[in-house]
């Protein structure tokens, strides 16, 4: 049951690998477009293969696409030789099931995974023909709708939305596709439609709302517009899912063609984290963690894995070790699955005898490596930012996996952590040297298959709203590479130099992520500028082209000495502050307070700290009361 | 035991490259529930292997390929598993079971028969006159790129039939690895011939089906007839 392609012959054999457009691929959904009522196009705004790597989207797509009266189908971006050809020929861009224009539809869902994919949100409005501000939106017009973590503030991106679902997708869908409906019904206008789904919890219509601005640029009032006031509420609630048991899961994952970044099962244990560490938003915004019930996983297991033919499960969270039922999890995997040569792949496990066993039975310890993410270079640092590990465990953890024959270790850190100082940079040198070291200690000379491998990675601090880090600094390019720097020639200096592998990632990237994060409604134009100027994948290193950000930015009144590199006041109003993300203004405060007397708060299952997620009346507040 | 699949690649699939249908049909055999052989090692992988390369936007009656699956399996119900979760292009046709040291599929094929369309703009006597020219020739000359150089080669003596009927050129090619020529090769000598500009689109090519010596089809070849 094909679809008459959108791209002639022609062109797909002209581009970079056309099966990226193509659709048809196994459990992807067709319908009748005559006979659904709503036409939803889900579009991750990045390549095909980064896309159909991602859960999230998968569970959208299956859920809309449940209901009858709806046909939910994926876009995604085009890459710059299609998207040249597409513009010069006038082809609007198509949703892969259908093959149809993206603006004949009724709703454009965009899910904001990383703030260097908003320019290809422009770019994408711009290809499918639909008005790029929302208020040039007409009654048959697309409604475009943004989701995904980097609702967490939308404010950026305002202008180029007509809604946002802020939280997690599984809770209002079906009831703002019902308001929908009826709206249609009796002929209700787009304004009338918005302002009935403005009332839907989570949902967030950004025009009908404005920002009143101080002199120093920061902002004075944020509210409803006077017309609306009354009409629509003052503080969007985040949505979250209180049982994860009770909501959708895709058991029919689409099965890409090209193959995705991501090629394997993916089954998601648990949402959130327990641990709190202070850079972290997701440790926020996800939180209460919340598990899946063991006979959860078990059951969809199965069914993923015979409805897919993968050859990998992948068990993903935050934060796998912490999964209450590990154990028993994987001793069903490995039976249920080693007969059908389906590997199972366990990412953030923490290190342990434990765990250290388990990847012994599940992977090829000669070719897999250990990884710490210990984030700190210091004990006094780690303390600060509330991350839980210490060198003790990681020496330790390292002990254990040199003795079962691993000698790969790769180290996670971040440089330009609040009150970092050089000692802090330096001992990210140490630690590597330490563990070089003991691998030397503890493996006599004969049993040892080589060299010790360690590769270090740096990336740079990004304060996130929605963390207690929210008010800081960020430092100056040139500055993150100083510390690199330092990290660098500390490392070289050491004798196990030529055992450790240093990589950073790129200042100048994160210094414009810094300022998408925690940029308000302003930095709008800011996107629209760079977008124009031809930006577009700057999440794609060779895309990423600093300088015309830069002239971006030099073009417009405010600039990253504002949005990036400014102290913030803990009273200024933060344009993010009218979500109620669940957990408090004042909690942040106090972890930010604590995390400059380097005092460290429990995980949520050894002390509650009252951080307000409970409202939620879900997960881990529940588990260990009384 | 080894067996030989003959399968269709057909819309939407005509896009998929060499990887990308082997990673199909390694989950297609998963989703099938057949019991595959996996070769050693810690990363065990099915041992499968296809007859021949179709290029990218051709579609194909007659594709093969060769793998090793446990034995006492029953071929049919294999075909009819696969069939009911495969993707849509991708049809199982037949399953045979090979006779023990068998040619592998890549190893025997000698000829490809293709259908190529040409598009109706262009009179159907148009083109049985070109078909017709070509045929009358003693050789026609092309210019072969290889990575290296450029070399000149007959292919006339490369098409072993050729005839056309309403806008459809069926013809049979040799597709050996010495000796070969592509489809659209010859669609463009047969455009030349009847002084027509070619260009891509004027065509669609489907390729119906490969042969060994013989002109004997590949699931015929050293199979067992159940
Ligand atoms: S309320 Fe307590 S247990 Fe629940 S998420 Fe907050 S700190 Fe953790």
């Amino acid at each position: 049951m094909g679809s008459k392609p959108a791209l002639p012959d022609r062109i797909l054999l002209s581009i970079e690998k056309p099966a990226r457009y193509t659709g048809g691929e196994v459990n992807s959904i067709m319908k009748d477009r005559d006979q659904v009522a709503i036409r939803f196009a889900m579009c991750f705004p990045d390549l095909y293969e980064i896309g159909m790597s991602h859960l999230g989207m998968q569970i959208i797509y299956s859920m809309l696409n449940e209901r009858d009266d709806i046909w939910c189908e994926r876009v995604f971006s085009v890459w710059p030789d299609l998207h040249q050809i597409m513009k010069e020929e006038n082809i609007p861009l198509f949703a892969l099931e259908s093959q149809d224009p993206v603006k004949d539809f009724d709703f454009l869902g965009i899910t904001l995974q990383y703030e260097m994919a908003y320019t290809n949100v422009l770019s994408l409005l711009d290809l499918a023909q639909i008005p790029i501000h929302a208020k040039d939106r007409k009654d048959d017009d697309v409604i475009v709708i943004g989701g995904g973590p980097c609702t967490a503030n939308p404010e950026p991106l305002a202008p180029f939305f007509d809604m946002f679902y802020i939280g997690e997708g599984e809770t209002v869908y079906y009831e703002l596709m019902d308001i929908y409906k009826a709206n249609k019904q009796v002929g209700g206008s787009r304004d009338e439609f918005l302002l009935k789904a403005a009332n839907v919890p989570g949902i967030y219509v950004p025009s009908f709302y404005e920002a009143i601005y101080n002199e120093d640029g920061t902002i004075r009032s944020f509210g409803p517009k006077k017309e609306y006031d009354g009409k629509v509420p003052l503080q969007i609630l985040r949505q979250v899912v209180p049982d994860l048991d009770e909501t959708f899961y895709p058991d029919k994952p689409v099965i890409p063609y090209v193959q995705a970044t991501q090629d394997r099962a993916v089954l998601e244990v648990m949402r959130g984290c327990i641990r709190g560490c202070r850079f972290c938003q997701a440790g926020i915004i996800y939180r209460p963690c919340r598990i899946r019930s063991l006979d959860f996983l078990k059951k969809y297991a199965k069914y993923i894995i015979e409805n897919t033919g993968y050859e990998e499960l992948s068990l993903t969270s935050l934060s796998t070790s912490d999964y209450p039922y590990f154990a028993e999890l994987m001793d069903f995997l490995v039976k249920e699955f080693s007969h059908r040569k389906v590997n199972i792949s366990l990412p953030s496990l923490r290190i342990d005898e434990f765990s250290l066993d388990i990847m012994s039975k599940v992977q090829d310890v000669r070719k897999s490596s250990l990884t710490f993410a210990p984030e700190a270079g210091t004990q006094r640092l780690r303390d600060v930012i509330n991350k839980g590990i210490s060198q003790e465990d990681i020496l330790e953890g390292s002990e254990m996996a040199f003795h079962g024959g691993w000698n790969k270790v790769k180290l996670y850190f971040m440089l330009g952590l609040p009150t970092e100082t050089d000692e802090d940079v330096k001992g990210i040198a140490e630690l590597s040297e330490l563990i070089a070291e003991l691998y030397y200690d503890t493996v006599p000379k004969e049993e040892r298959l080589g060299k010790i491998q360690i590769t270090v990675s740096t990336s740079f601090f990004i304060p996130k709203p929605f963390t207690p880090f929210q008010w800081e600094p960020m430092y100056q390019p040139e500055t993150y590479l100083e510390k690199a720097g330092l990290l660098n020639a500390t490392i070289k200096d050491q004798l196990n130099q030529r055992s450790i592998r240093y990589n950073w990632h790129d200042a100048k990237t994160s210094v414009i992520e810094g300022l998408l994060a925690r940029g308000d409604r302003r930095v709008a134009q800011i996107i629209e500028d760079v977008y124009e100027n031809g930006a577009s994948f700057d999440a794609w290193t060779d895309h990423f082209d600093y300088e015309k950000w830069i002239r971006a930015i030099d073009r417009s009144p405010l600039g990253l000495d504002f949005y990036v590199y400014r102290r913030r006041d803990l009273d200024e109003i933060l344009p993010w502050d009218f979500i109620d993300s669940g957990v408090p203004k004042e909690f942040m405060k106090k972890e930010y307070a604590k995390a400059l007397a380097e005092k460290v708060t429990p995980n949520c299952k050894e002390k509650c700290s009252g951080c307000g997620a409970a409202v939620f009346k879900g997960g881990i507040c529940f588990e260990n009361k009384n | 035991m080894k067996i030989r699949i003959k399968f269709t690649k057909e819309e939407p699939v005509k896009y998929l490259g060499h990887l990308d249908i082997m990673r199909f049909f390694q989950r297609c055999f998963n989703r099938a529930g057949v019991m595959m052989q996996y070769s050693e090692g810690f990363n065990p992988h099915q041992k499968m292997s296809f007859a021949m390369p179709l290029g990218l936007g051709i579609t194909s009656s007659g594709e093969y390929l060769d793998c090793f699956i446990e034995d006492g399996q029953n071929l049919e119900k294999i075909k009819e598993d696969m069939n009911k979760v495969s993707g849509d292009g991708f049809r199982v046709i037949s399953i045979k079971e090979l006779k023990e040291g068998a040619i592998k599929a890549m190893a025997a094929v000698a000829y490809a028969s293709y259908d190529v369309s040409v598009c109706k703009e262009i009179p159907s006597e148009k083109v049985l006159e070109g078909a017709e020219a070509f045929l009358n020739t003693e050789s026609y000359i092309v210019l072969k790129k290889t990575k290296k150089r450029e070399q000149e080669v007959d292919i006339r003596p490369l098409v072993k039939e050729l005839s056309a009927r309403d806008n459809v050129i069926r013809m049979t090619l040799s597709a050996g690895s010495e000796d070969n020529v592509k489809a659209e090769t010859v669609a463009k000598a047969v455009f030349d011939l009847m002084g027509i500009d070619y260009q891509r689109e004027k065509i669609t090519m489907n390729r119906l089906d490969l042969y060994a010596e013989g002109m004997i089809p590949l699931e015929d070849l050293d199979t067992i007839s159940p």
